[in-house]
C-alpha cells in the first residue's frame, strides 16, 4: 500500500459536523438492509400495523357506507307527496300538485303477496322520470314497455322463481318478465316494475317535485292544500354531530395504535438490543448520536410506511371482496371508491408516525448509550423506575368518573367522556404497571431459586416490563369490557339478543298471534292450516312437529289481531315500562314433550317457564293481555287486563333462539286468567341442519296459502362475540409477553450461565423463563381485568345489577388460561437459548 | 511531533467497594509513521488504552491529545468528527456491518463525512483494490473469510486521510499466515505516515513495532525498542494476497 486514497473528506463533503444528506443516506440505506434481513425479527410490530390499518380502511368503509344516503327514497327530489291510493280525485289531486309545483315525478304502488313475511309490490315508474330514476337501475334485460311485461328485483324473482323471459303470474295477470331491476337506493325495496299507467287501482301513489320553502309556504298561503290522507315529506338534513361513523373508526384506530404503539417499543427495543454492536461500530467509525438515532428510526419509519402499505392493500382488497355482501346486508347500492379517504390517509399517516415515535425511545437510548458498553453487548444496568402509584390512580379515577358521566348520559352525547374515560383508564393502567411489578418482586421473598430471580429480574428491568405490563393489560382491558358488555347485554333478559333459531328449526306462522303488532297478511285457519301443516313437515321429511299457540284473552278472542284489537297476552316489567321481547307461547303438553320437560318437574302454580335465565328473578313483573294495551301499564291492574307478579319457573330445556318457545305462559295461567289459544304457526325440528332446497319448498308451499316462514338468521351470539373478544385478547398479550420475555431473558443471559456454571439444569433455565412469562401474564390479567371492571362498574352505574351476570368463563380463561399458557410457552420454549437473541448482528 | 499523546491518563470504573483501576497514570504517544505495540497480561488494561486514545472513553484524569487537539475540550459532536476523519479502529472480531457489502463497509467513514455515495464508494473500491479485495467488493461480510474480513475492517481503517490507526488485537482471531499478513498492512499504513498503536499479545508480532510498551495492572512498567531491519524485512514480501 502506498498510497492515502482521498484528499481531506472535509474539502469534499459538507461539513456540518454531521455529514449532511449522504450520511442521512446512507444510515437509512443500511436501516433498509437490516429491515430486509431481520424483518421477521419485527413480525409482531409489523402485523400488529397491517392488522391496524388494514381493519381501518375497511372499517372506515363499512361504517360510512352502512347508512343509507339521507335522501334516499327522493332521487334527486326534495319532496315527496304520498297519496293513498283510495284517493277519489287522485288524478285531479295530481294534476294540482303539478299546477302548483311544476314538473312532477309519479310512481303508483300496489302490494301484492310474496308468500313470505317480506312485502313487496307492484310498482309503475317511468324509468327516464325526472326525479324517480335514480331510484330505479337496470340489472339485466330491459324495462318494461308493453302492459303484459315486467322487470322485476332479484330477490322477488327468486322468491317466484321466474328468470327473464319467464312468465309470472300474479293475482290472475299474467306478464312475461324482461329484465330484473333494483332500487340502488334501497335494495331491500322488492318490487316487480311495470310501464307507467299499467295499475288499476294503487295503494298508493308518490309524487316527486322540487320546491323551496318559501315555495311551499307560498303555496299554503294561496290555499294549496294536501288531498285528504296525503302526507309531505323532505329528506333530513346532512347530519353535522362530530360523532358520526368516520370519527369513531379514527378514534378507535387512534386508540388501536396507541396500543401498537406501546408494543412497538418493546419491539424495537429488542432490534435495539440484537444491534448494539453494530451500532457501537457505527459510533467507533465517526457517527454521531444523530446518525445512530436515524439508523434506528429510519427502521420504525420502514416497518411503518411496509405495514401501512400493506395493510391498506389489504384493507381494500377486503373491502372489494366483502362490498358486495355489504349491499345486500345495508340495502343500497355502494360505490367502489366511495370511501372516507381523509380518514384512510389520516389512519395511514398515524400508523407510520406511530412506528417512528415507538422507535424513537430505544433510538434515544441506543445514541446515549457509551460506544465501548455498545461495542461489548452489554448493556448498562437499568434504571431504577420511579415507582408512582398516585398518578396512575387519580388518571383511574378521573376515567372511572368520565365513563360514569358518559353512562349517566343519553347516547351519543356519552360519547366524548367516554372515550376520554376510557384514554384515561389506559394511561393510568401504564402507571400503576411499574407499581404492580414492584408489589410482585416483594412476594417472591423465600420462593425457590428459579422464580426468586425471575420476578427479580421483573423488577430489576422494569422499564421494559412495565410497557410491555402496560400493553398486556390495555389489551386485557379491551377484551374484558367487551365480555362484561356482552354479558350484561346477554344478561337483559327482556331485551332477549342473539341468533332467532336453531339451524335445524323452521316456523311457519299462520297467524298473526305472535305478538306482531302489524300484521302483514290475513290469518290462514282451519282445513288449509292443517294441510300446510302437513305439506311443509312432509316437504321437510320429519315428525317432530309442534303447534304454536299464542293466548289471548276470551272476551276479545273474536276479534283479529290484524286490527289491532286483541293483542296476545305477553310480559311486562312494571315502573321500568320494560316490555319483553320476543313471543310468548303456550305451554302445551306437546310442546312440554317435544323438549323433553316432563310435567310433574314443573310447579304445578307456575304461570311462566323461560329458558333465559333471570327472568324469574325480575321484579313487578306482569302479564298483560285483553285491553291493557289500550290503558298501559298500571300498579293497579284489573282482572281482564293484567296479572301481577306471576310465577316464573326456569326450565334450561327450553330453546333460546329468540323466535323460539324460550319463554311460555302455562295452561295453569292460561285457565286462571281466562285466556284462551291463538294458532300462530308451526315449528319444526329436523335431524339435520335444514338445506337451502327444504327451506325454499317450505316458503313456497307456505305462500301459496298466504303463510309466511322464519329460519335461522344470521345473527352473531353475544358468546361468539365474548369468545372473539377474549381469544383476540389474550393473543395479543400472548404476543406481547413473548417479546417482553425474550428480551428480558436474553438480557439476563450472563445470569443463566454463572447458572449454568454453578450446576443448574435446563429445568432451572426453563423455570426462569416460564415464571417471567407467567407472572407477566398474571400481573397483565388481574390489572387489565381489575381496570376493565372499573370502566363497566362506571358506565353501569345504576344499573349495575346487569352486572351481575360476569363472563365466568372468559374471566377465568384471561385470568388463569392466559399465564398459564405462557408460563406453560416459557418452559416449553427456553430449552435452547436462542442465537437470534443472543448474538447481535456483526460479523 | 507526536501525533498521539497521553498524559497521566487514569480510568477507574465503578464507585466505593466496587471501584476498579484499569489505568493508572499512563503516559504514551505515538508519532507520525511510527507502530507503537501495547502488550500486556488479560485485565492489564490494553483495551482500555485504545478506546481512551481513540475517544471512545473518557478518561477519569490526565490528558489526551491526538493531532495537537485535547480530547476533553472537544464536544461529542467533534470527537465523531475527528473518529471518522483521522482515526481508524480495528478490532480482533472486525465488526464488520451486516447489510452493508465489503466496499459499503469501507466508504461508510466516509460517507459518514458527506461525501456522496458514489465518490465514498469509489475511494472504498480503491483502497480494495490495493489490499487485493477489489474482486469481494459487492460481497456482504457474511459471505467473506475470517482473513478477508479483517483485510476489509483494515481497509476502513485507513480510507480517507486518516493519521492514527488503533488495533485490537488484528490478528487474535487469524491464523498465523493472515495475521502476518494483517500486520503487513498496518506497517504499510504506517510507512505512509500513520501513527499506529496495536494492543496484541503476541511478541512476534509486537517485534514489529517501533516500540513496544508493557502494561501491568494499568501501569506502564516497560518500554522497549524491537531489533531494527526487522520491519524492511516483512514489507520486503509485501502484503498477502
Amino acid at each position: 500500500m502506498t498510497t492515502a486514497i482521498l484528499k481531506h473528506p472535509a474539502q469534499l463533503g459538507r461539513d456540518d459536523g454531521n455529514g449532511g444528506v449522504p450520511a442521512r443516506r446512507a444510515m437509512i440505506r443500511w436501516a433498509g438492509r437490516l429491515f430486509r434481513r431481520e424483518w421477521r425479527q419485527q413480525l409482531l410490530v409489523l402485523a400488529l400495523i397491517i392488522a391496524a390499518v388494514g381493519a381501518t380502511v375497511l372499517g372506515a368503509a363499512v361504517a360510512t357506507n352502512t347508512p343509507m344516503a339521507t335522501n334516499a327514497g327522493f332521487g334527486t327530489a326534495n319532496h315527496i307527496v304520498t297519496i293513498p291510493g283510495n284517493d277519489p280525485h287522485l288524478a285531479t289531486d295530481i294534476v294540482a300538485i303539478k299546477a302548483r309545483f311544476g314538473s312532477i315525478d309519479v310512481i303508483e304502488n300496489e302490494n301484492i303477496a310474496t308468500g313470505t313475511v317480506n312485502t313487496a309490490v307492484l310498482r309503475a315508474q317511468d324509468p327516464r322520470g325526472r326525479y324517480g330514476s335514480p331510484m330505479l337501475s337496470l340489472v339485466s334485460g330491459h324495462y318494461p314497455s308493453g302492459p303484459d311485461e315486467a322487470a322485476l328485483t332479484q330477490g322477488l324473482a327468486t322468491t317466484f322463481n321466474v328468470r327473464v323471459g319467464d312468465t309470472w303470474r300474479d293475482a290472475g295477470q299474467v306478464r312475461r318478465v324482461v329484465g330484473l331491476v333494483e332500487n340502488p337506493q334501497n335494495l331491500a325495496d322488492e318490487f316487480a316494475l311495470v310501464a307507467p299507467g299499467q295499475i288499476k287501482s294503487p295503494t298508493q301513489v308518490t309524487v316527486m317535485f322540487n320546491a323551496t320553502a318559501s315555495g311551499i309556504y307560498a303555496a299554503q298561503s294561496a290555499g294549496f292544500k294536501l288531498p285528504s290522507g296525503a302526507s309531505v315529506e323532505t329528506p333530513p338534513p346532512p347530519t353535522t354531530n362530530i360523532i358520526n361513523p368516520s370519527t369513531l373508526v379514527l378514534v378507535l384506530d387512534t386508540f388501536g395504535l396507541l396500543l401498537i404503539g406501546l408494543v412497538a417499543v418493546a419491539g424495537f427495543t429488542v432490534m435495539a438490543q440484537r444491534r448494539m454492536r453494530a451500532l457501537g461500530m457505527l459510533g467507533a467509525l465517526g457517527a454521531t448520536d444523530r446518525h445512530i438515532r436515524l439508523v434506528m428510526i429510519a427502521n420504525g419509519a420502514v416497518v411503518g410506511v411496509m405495514g401501512t402499505l400493506i395493510g391498506a392493500v389489504l384493507g381494500f382488497a377486503g373491502w372489494f371482496a366483502y362490498r358486495p355482501r355489504l349491499e345486500t346486508s345495508a340495502n343500497h347500492v355502494i360505490a367502489p371508491f366511495h370511501l372516507p379517504w381523509w380518514l384512510i390517509g389520516t389512519a395511514m399517516v398515524l400508523a407510520v408516525v406511530t412506528a417512528i415515535l415507538a422507535a424513537r425511545r430505544p433510538a434515544r437510548a441506543m445514541a446515549r448509550l457509551p460506544i465501548v458498553a455498545a461495542l461489548s453487548g452489554r448493556p448498562p444496568s437499568p434504571k431504577e423506575k420511579q415507582v408512582s402509584a398516585m398518578r396512575g390512580g387519580i388518571l383511574v379515577a378521573v376515567g372511572f368518573g368520565l365513563i360514569a358521566i358518559a353512562g349517566g348520559s343519553k347516547a351519543s352525547g356519552g360519547m366524548l367522556p367516554l372515550l376520554l374515560g376510557i384514554v384515561a383508564l389506559v394511561i393510568g393502567s401504564l402507571f400503576l404497571a411499574p407499581v404492580a411489578i414492584a408489589g410482585l418482586a416483594d412476594l417472591g421473598h423465600g420462593a425457590p431459586i428459579a422464580m426468586r430471580l425471575a420476578l427479580r429480574d421483573l423488577a430489576r428491568y422494569r422499564s421494559r416490563s412495565s410497557t410491555a405490563l402496560g400493553a398486556i393489560s390495555v389489551s386485557i382491558i379491551i377484551a374484558v369490557i367487551t365480555c362484561v358488555v356482552a354479558s350484561a347485554r346477554a344478561s337483559d333478559v327482556l331485551d332477549y339478543s342473539g341468533p332467532n333459531l336453531a339451524p335445524n328449526q323452521l316456523v311457519v306462522y299462520v297467524g298473526c298471534g305472535a305478538g306482531e303488532g302489524n300484521c302483514p297478511f290475513s290469518p290462514v285457519t282451519g282445513a288449509k292450516a292443517r294441510a300446510l301443516r302437513s305439506e311443509v313437515a312432509a316437504s321437510l321429511g320429519t315428525h317432530e312437529v309442534l303447534d304454536l299457540d299464542s293466548a289471548v284473552y276470551q272476551k276479545t278472542a273474536n276479534i283479529p289481531t290484524s286490527k289491532g284489537g286483541n293483542p296476545t297476552a305477553t310480559l311486562f316489567q312494571m315502573n321500568t315500562s320494560r316490555n319483553y321481547s320476543g313471543p310468548l307461547y303456550v305451554a302445551t303438553p306437546a310442546m312440554l314433550h317435544l323438549f323433553g320437560i316432563r310435567q310433574s318437574t314443573v310447579a304445578s302454580n307456575a304461570d311462566i317457564l323461560t329458558s333465559r335465565v333471570g327472568l324469574a328473578g325480575l321484579p313487578n313483573m306482569q302479564i298483560l293481555f285483553g285491553d291493557a294495551f289500550n290503558q298501559g301499564p298500571s300498579p293497579g291492574c284489573s282482572p281482564s287486563s293484567c296479572f301481577n307478579n306471576p310465577k316464573i319457573e326456569t326450565v334450561s330445556s327450553l330453546p333460546t333462539g329468540t323466535s323460539a318457545p324460550n319463554t311460555v305462559i302455562t295452561e295453569h295461567a292460561l285457565h286462571a286468567l281466562g285466556l284462551t289459544l291463538a294458532p300462530t304457526g308451526f315449528l319444526y325440528q329436523t335431524a339435520k341442519p335444514l338445506t337451502a332446497v327444504q327451506i325454499n319448498d317450505a316458503r313456497e308451499l307456505a305462500a301459496s296459502t298466504g303463510a309466511s316462514i322464519e329460519t335461522k338468521n344470521s345473527e352473531i351470539g353475544l358468546s361468539q362475540l365474548t369468545e372473539l373478544a377474549t381469544a383476540a385478547g389474550i393473543l395479543l398479550a400472548l404476543g406481547i409477553l413473548a417479546m417482553t420475555v425474550g428480551l428480558i431473558r436474553s438480557e439476563t443471559a450472563s445470569d443463566l450461565r454463572i447458572l449454568a456454571a454453578t450446576g443448574a439444569s435446563s429445568r432451572t433455565r426453563r423455570a426462569l423463563t416460564g415464571v417471567t412469562a407467567g407472572a407477566l401474564g398474571l400481573l397483565g390479567a388481574l390489572l387489565g381485568t381489575a381496570v376493565g371492571y372499573v370502566a363497566c362498574i362506571g358506565f353501569f352505574g345504576s344499573k349495575l345489577g346487569e352486572l351481575t351476570h360476569p363472563p365466568i368463563l372468559d374471566l377465568l380463561l384471561i385470568i388463569v388460561g392466559m399465564p398459564l399458557v405462557a408460563a406453560a410457552g416459557g418452559w416449553l420454549f427456553s430449552g435452547r437459548q436462542p442465537p437470534a437473541i443472543a448474538r447481535s448482528p456483526m460479523e | 511531533m507526536s501525533y498521539l499523546e497521553l498524559r497521566g491518563v487514569s480510568k477507574v470504573y465503578g464507585e466505593g467497594p466496587t471501584e476498579v483501576h484499569a489505568l493508572t497514570g499512563v503516559d504514551l504517544s505515538a508519532d507520525a509513521g511510527q507502530l507503537v505495540a501495547v502488550m500486556g497480561a488479560s485485565g492489564s488494561g490494553k483495551s482500555t488504552l485504545l478506546t481512551i486514545a481513540g475517544s471512545l472513553e473518557e478518561p477519569t484524569s490526565g490528558e489526551v491529545l491526538v493531532g495537537g487537539a485535547l480530547l476533553s475540550k472537544m464536544s461529542r459532536n467533534d470527537k465523531a468528527r475527528m473518529r471518522r476523519r483521522s482515526i481508524g479502529y480495528v478490532f480482533q472480531d472486525y465488526n464488520l456491518l451486516a447489510g452493508l457489502s465489503a466496499v459499503e463497509n469501507v466508504s461508510l467513514p466516509l460517507e459518514l463525512d458527506g461525501v456522496a455515495a458514489k465518490k465514498a464508494q469509489s475511494a472504498g473500491m480503491a483502497v480494495l483494490e490495493e489490499l487485493g479485495l477489489a474482486d469481494r467488493a459487492t460481497s456482504f461480510p457474511d459471505e467473506l473469510s475470517g482473513g478477508e474480513r479483517q483485510r476489509v475492517s483494515i481497509a476502513r481503517a485507513v480510507v480517507g486521510e486518516r493519521h492514527l490507526l488503533l488495533a485490537d488485537e488484528p490478528s487474535g482471531a487469524l491464523d498465523s499466515a493472515n495475521g502476518e499478513a494483517v500486520m503487513r498492512l498496518v506497517l504499510a499504513a504506517c510507512r505512509r505516515g500513520v501513527a499506529a498503536v496495536v494492543v496484541t499479545h503476541e511478541a512476534q508480532l509486537a517485534s514489529w513495532a517501533d516500540r513496544v510498551v508493557f502494561l501491568r495492572d494499568g501501569r506502564v512498567v516497560d518500554q522497549t525498542e524491537p531489533l531494527s531491519g526487522i520491519e524492511e524485512s516483512l514489507l520486503a514480501h509485501g502484503p498477502k494476497q
